[in-house]
């Protein structure tokens, strides 16, 4: 089994099927792209993975676990970390806050350290900080640290996301449409970012955007959503021009 | 690579406990010393609206820190003041012209105000904590309400009159220097409280609760168990509300429904709010600008024998126009961060 | 006393609470947000029954109308000077700037007119009757309720029929849309002020028929109008006005029913209720779509 398993997920909502007998299996490493016209359900899809919206039917499996049950936090403590289609920094957070935020099991989260500031408490916070500041470093967003994260171009706000996310060493990154909103001169760094983590922590991604040709040069292999089903899964290139696929694309008016 | 990273330091708040002990110390240094001295009418007046603003400060800092720095609109702080309130009078009360009264020592319905704030806390907090903001603020408030409604009607509880007889334990050499004791012990308690909110506030806790309020859903999938978070804040803020009501009720030797209503929720968040919600220091000023304009309004009274509503009513036009003003123009507060409001 | 009687008292209750509640309702769906000084705006209308009834003397008929378009207007203009300035800042900073603008009409008044309590007289006749249980049946009741029933004809025509009326409601339902569909979002805003501001008078007028007028009238109705416009649905005119009937009708009957000791707890077992639908069915009796 692969890192990632959906088996027959479907969300319904009242009479519509927004996700619609999803079978989908990811392997460790694997660079994964998910397209389809808007309101295919991708997003939606996510918000099942990651426990966001209870699943009508079907299961997911992370890491050879069933986590179909499992609260958001629980899974992303397992490793499954996710980003939001519009950029959710805490906008009056500092960028650093922002990255420190995401640290587990920080004794400053329990009560008691708190309140008696205990020495345990302190070490660890002297730890992510030193942590956290590699990380924008490595994001280049070091000199952006104490800066509020709402003053940030989009696209230095979307590498805020995938940073913090780092935080918390995922397994699994989950990437809502990182393109969107993103200054052109920054779209080709994120998609570097994406190939560097891939390549040296061996991290497995997948990655939603909406235009046909977006993730093409990106990712291993193509998912194409439509209706909440999937309609093609295979070669990037190949399934940019599959008939089928792009006929979709062109019976959506947009893109 | 590498910069230098700061050290993280965290702010030394020793100063504020040594205060806080000195004047704990001092309040009750007055009581057992049974000293006496007199003190003139002003200054009277100036402890009398001290000790509502001191207890009044014990309600606007958790509400601040379950609002200004959590996001959680609590409606309903009179709701634990009440319950701590009543709950520590009637379990401590000797005997009452109305209402049910059980003579235990006042330890004990101390403590025992402060399980049932807790009890109501967590009930509350875990079937409301889902609404979204305006309904949660409807919520509160009527259960506010609805233990203002009980106390009153319900004759078990005194009814209009209130319990009376609750051991006063606070009691010093003659009445001004009662109230000259709890003034120092109040005062005292309230910086405790401060200190203890600024460890939650400025901390990888407060951090958290921040980031709560900023965007709950991205800090769920952050790996964090937010839900549980608010509950628990909501439960620290009882307690507290609970034992300033419970402190209440020993100095007073009496409680009433006048002291729960929705008058003292809106007191308390004007105050936060001009002051600065999410500022701790800034709720407690605030709140200081509003009970100083009831100081100034009663003195003021006391020179002028004008009529004493009229000028009850322009100062409470001032504060609504100051909430208004601020709202419109500084809705950060006089000693808020405006980078750190969040768009509610 | 009869059932009858406290079904009167219930109508009563529950018709100047509905049409107070069809207003606040409006505001909350349209402009979303909770009006705190809504009860301001209608304690102007009770003291508009004071000055017009008892002291210029005009049959309540005619003080209705005039309170009717005294309190639309002042109404819009208190909601240009602070509401509308305020458009998009979000729910809860509208709220906290309502709660200060109440607490200063409140002091207004009280400054202005004085803090007793004034009672009007309109020369009601009451009517007695002896079967089911005996009750009695004043023309101050057949106004009130009367009142309220046309006004929710009225309103019902406005929403289901006119322009500016079906305007309201699909802002109320989705203001994004709405204005995509061309629909002028800030004159809608502007008639809601209006036709709310005149509802609060009205109740406010009636209020000071039955009961008496002072600073605090319409401040002590609030909560009970917020309550009835929550349990009918937020935004909702048909559920607020349903919603009213059946809090006063919780409210008559227990303190009818219950034993003295309790019985003043009438309201007060209205806002459990409150806190029960908030629970359970938040979107209210109508089923108003609720975002989170």
């Amino acid at each position: 089994m692969g890192i990632l398993e959906t088996d027959g997920v479907t969300k319904e909502f009242g009479g519509l099927t927004a996700v619609d007998d999803v079978n989908l299996e990811v392997d460790q490493g694997e660079i994964v792209g998910l397209i389809g016209p808007n309101g295919a359900g991708k997003t939606t899809y996510f918000n099942c993975i990651t426990g966001f919206y209870p699943v009508t039917r079907g299961t997911v499996h992370f890491e050879g676990q069933d986590v179909t049950e499992m609260e958001p936090w629980e899974r992303a403590r397992e490793g499954m970390v996710r980003t939001f289609q519009q950029s959710r920094t805490m906008q009056s957070m500092t960028v650093k806050d922002n990255v420190k935020l995401t640290a587990l099991d920080h004794p400053g989260e329990r009560i008691v350290p708190t309140l008696l500031r205990s020495d345990e408490m302190v070490e660890y916070e002297q730890d992510v900080e030193e942590r956290a500041y590699e990380l924008l470093e490595r994001f280049d967003l070091a000199d952006q640290a104490d800066t509020y994260a709402a003053q940030l171009s989009g696209g230095q706000r979307k590498l805020l996301e995938v940073a913090r996310g780092m935080m918390m060493d995922p397994d699994l990154f989950l990437l809502d449409e990182p393109y969107a909103g993103v200054e052109e001169s920054m779209v080709g760094r994120i998609a570097d970012y994406v190939r560097e983590l891939n390549e040296e922590e061996d991290m497995t991604f997948v990655v939603i955007e909406h235009g046909l040709e977006a993730l093409v040069e990106l990712v291993e292999r193509l998912v194409v959503l439509h209706n909440g089903a999937v309609i093609a899964d295979g070669d990037p290139h190949e399934v940019v021009n599959d008939e089928q696929v792009i006929e979709v694309y062109l019976g959506s008016s947009i893109e | 690579m590498s910069t230098e990273t700061p050290t993280v330091e965290f702010s030394d708040d020793r100063l504020l406990w040594a205060v806080g002990a000195v004047l704990v110390l001092l309040g009750l240094a007055i009581i057992f010393s049974g000293l006496e001295f007199g003190l003139s009418g002003i200054i009277l007046i100036v402890i009398e609206v001290g000790i509502f603003f001191l207890l009044y400060a014990l309600l606007v800092l958790p509400v601040n820190v379950q609002f200004g720095v959590s996001g959680l609109v609590n409606f309903g702080p009179v709701l634990w003041f009440g319950i701590g309130a009543y709950a520590t009078a009637m379990l401590a009360s000797t005997g009452s012209y109305q209402g049910v009264t059980f003579g235990f020592p006042w330890p004990i319905a101390v403590l025992a105000g402060v399980v049932l704030a807790i009890l109501v806390g967590l009930l509350l907090g875990v079937t409301t904590l889902q609404l979204r903001g305006d309904f949660l603020a409807v919520v509160t408030l009527a259960a506010a309400e609805i233990l203002y409604g009980i106390v009153e009607k319900v004759g078990g509880f005194g009814g209009a009159t209130g319990i009376g007889g609750v051991p006063r334990i606070f009691e010093a050499a003659s009445f001004p220097m009662t109230d000259l004791a709890v003034t120092f012990v109040l005062a005292g308690v309230v910086v405790f409280v401060y200190a203890l909110a600024q460890r939650i506030t400025d901390s990888p806790y407060g951090r958290l609760l921040k980031a709560i309020r900023s965007d709950e859903d991205a800090t769920e999938a952050l790996g964090k168990p937010t839900f549980r978070y608010k509950v628990l804040v909501f439960i620290y803020g009882a307690v507290i509300m609970g034992l300033a009501g419970s402190l209440l009720a020993l100095y007073n030797g009496a409680v009433s429904p006048g002291f729960i209503t929705l008058d003292v929720t809106v007191l308390v968040w004007i105050g936060m709010l001009i002051g600065g919600a999410g500022s701790n220091r800034g709720s407690v000023y605030g709140l200081a600008i509003i009970m100083g304009l009831q100081l100034f309004t009663r003195i003021a009274n006391e020179a002028f024998p004008v009529s004493q509503s009229q000028f009850a009513a322009l100062r409470l036009m001032i504060i609504g126009l100051l909430l208004v003003l601020i709202i419109r123009y500084r809705p950060s507060g006089i000693w808020g961060n405006p980078e750190e409001r969040e768009v509610l | 006393m009869g059932v009858i009687q406290s079904v009167i008292f219930g109508l009563q209750l529950g018709s100047y609470i509905a049409i107070a509640a069809v207003g606040f309702t409006l505001i909350y769906g349209v402009v979303n947000f909770i009006n705190f000084a809504y009860g301001e705006y209608m304690t102007i209308g009770a003291f508009m029954t004071f000055i017009t009834v008892n002291q210029w003397g005009l049959p309540a008929i005619v003080g209705l109308l005039i309170t009717l378009v005294v309190t639309a207007v002042l109404g819009w203009i208190v909601s240009r000077i602070v509401f509308v300035p305020m458009q998009g800042t979000g729910a809860i900073p509208m709220l906290m700037a309502s709660i200060g603008l109440g607490m200063f009409l409140r002091n207004f008044y009280q400054l202005i007119a004085g803090g007793e309590v004034r009672f009007v007289d309109i020369g009601a006749s009451q009517f007695e009757f002896d079967f089911l249980g005996g009750f009695f049946v004043s023309t101050q009741h057949i106004l009130i309720i009367s009142s309220a029933f046309i006004i929710f004809a009225l309103i019902h025509v406005l929403l289901t029929r006119t322009q500016a009326g079906i305007a309201m409601r699909a802002t109320s339902h989705n203001e994004l849309l709405a204005r995509a569909s061309g629909i002028r979002t800030k004159q809608v805003r502007r008639n809601v002020w209006i036709v709310a501001s005149a509802l609060a008078g009205v109740s406010g007028f009636l209020i000071g028929t039955t009961t008496f007028v002072s600073p605090l009238t319409g401040f002590n109705q609030i909560l009970l109008v917020l309550a009835a416009a929550i349990l009918g649905g937020a935004g909702s005119a048909y559920g607020a006005f349903f919603g009213s009937y059946i809090l006063a009708f919780v409210i008559t009957f227990t303190t009818a029913y219950l034993p003295t000791e309790v019985s003043g707890l009438g309201e007060t077992l209205a806002f459990a209720v409150l806190i029960v639908v908030l629970l359970v069915r938040p979107s209210g009796l109508a089923d108003v779509e609720v975002e989170a």
